[in-house]
């Protein structure tokens, strides 16, 4: 566990992992402190950039597609390509890798041809991509809503 | 779910779209943005829970947690159910994200770590004794540029 958290900010986290809007003044009754302390303990914490409380959406609701994406790129193109892919609105995570791809990437748009439409036309023509691998998302099995990058 | 249960009108649109930017704005101050009264507010926030399409929820930074490592692995089935296989990797406490996939691989996840020995033992130690993988790929990140929290799976 990091420096940054102590057990009081663990506590309020894992009480607005539960429902984000569960008032101070619960939270406070719940964990024995003022309603003060949990105000500036949730302020701080989202001053800093640790903490975000807001609506997710179900991936599985709705009409989504997901698309799982392993691109391999020319060498030194590596940054461009992986900004660009990041820069597309229905990519909703990009990193640069190292293994097996170069970029791994998760696009979500309505209905399957979108997903296929983003990837043929906007990602495979990329200048620097060599090879884009795309599976699409039969069901999502698990993915947790409270552990993302934010910083 | 069926169409008729996840289909949004363009007030729950618009009431979703406030609380992906504070998920703690007031009921009141909603109100007043979606020109409706607060009764309607939590009954829309009530009705968009209660169907599983929308949640507010504390997101964490990951290294705040000490994850500072974030990996992914592609996995082709053998001789049992990939959905069983994927429920199996599913349990993996530090599995953040699996789904079952068509083409080249059967079952995409991705894990997050605290350091190199704890990445070596959820591979070789958790995932390397499912039964039923017949391959295996992996790869590392180096650099997330894109981490969207606005999405993510949870039942109701």
């Amino acid at each position: 566990v990091s420096q940054r958290l102590d057990s009081l900010d663990l506590s309020i986290i894992e009480v607005l992992e539960r429902n984000g809007r569960t008032s101070n003044r619960s939270i406070s009754r719940e964990l024995g402190v003022s309603e003060g302390t949990v105000r500036s303990r949730i302020r701080r914490l989202q001053e800093e950039g640790l903490l975000r409380i807001i609506a997710v959406r179900n991936i599985s609701a709705g009409g989504y597609v997901s698309a799982h994406l392993g691109i391999l790129v020319e060498a030194g193109r590596l940054r461009e390509v992986a900004e660009a892919v990041a820069a597309l609105p229905e990519a909703v995570f990009t990193a640069i890798a190292v293994g097996h791809y170069d970029v791994v990437a998760m696009l979500l748009a309505e209905g399957r041809g979108a997903v296929a439409a983003v990837v043929n036309d906007r990602i495979a023509t990329l200048p620097g991509v060599r090879r884009v691998e795309s599976t699409e998302a039969v069901a999502s099995v698990k993915f947790v809503p409270n552990l993302r990058k934010l910083r | 779910l069926g169409d008729e249960a996840t289909r949004l009108d363009d007030i729950d649109q618009r009431l979703i779209d406030l609380l992906q930017k504070d998920g703690r704005t007031s009921n009141s101050k909603l109100a007043q943005e979606l020109n409706v009264t607060e009764a309607t507010v939590r009954r829309r926030i009530a009705h968009l829970e209660a169907s599983g399409i929308m949640r507010v929820v504390a997101v964490t930074d990951t290294e705040t947690r000490g994850n500072e490592y974030f990996f992914w692995i592609w996995v082709r089935v053998k001789g049992r159910p990939a959905c069983d296989v994927a429920e199996e990797i599913a349990m993996i406490a530090e599995a953040v994200h699996v789904s079952l996939t068509n083409g080249n691989y059967d079952i995409f996840a991705s894990f997050s770590a605290r350091d190199k020995g704890h990445m070596g033992e959820i591979l070789f130690d958790r995932v390397g004794k499912v039964r039923g993988i017949a391959r295996l790929d992996t790869a590392l990140a180096l650099d997330l540029l894109l981490s969207d929290v606005r999405w993510a799976r949870f039942t109701r």
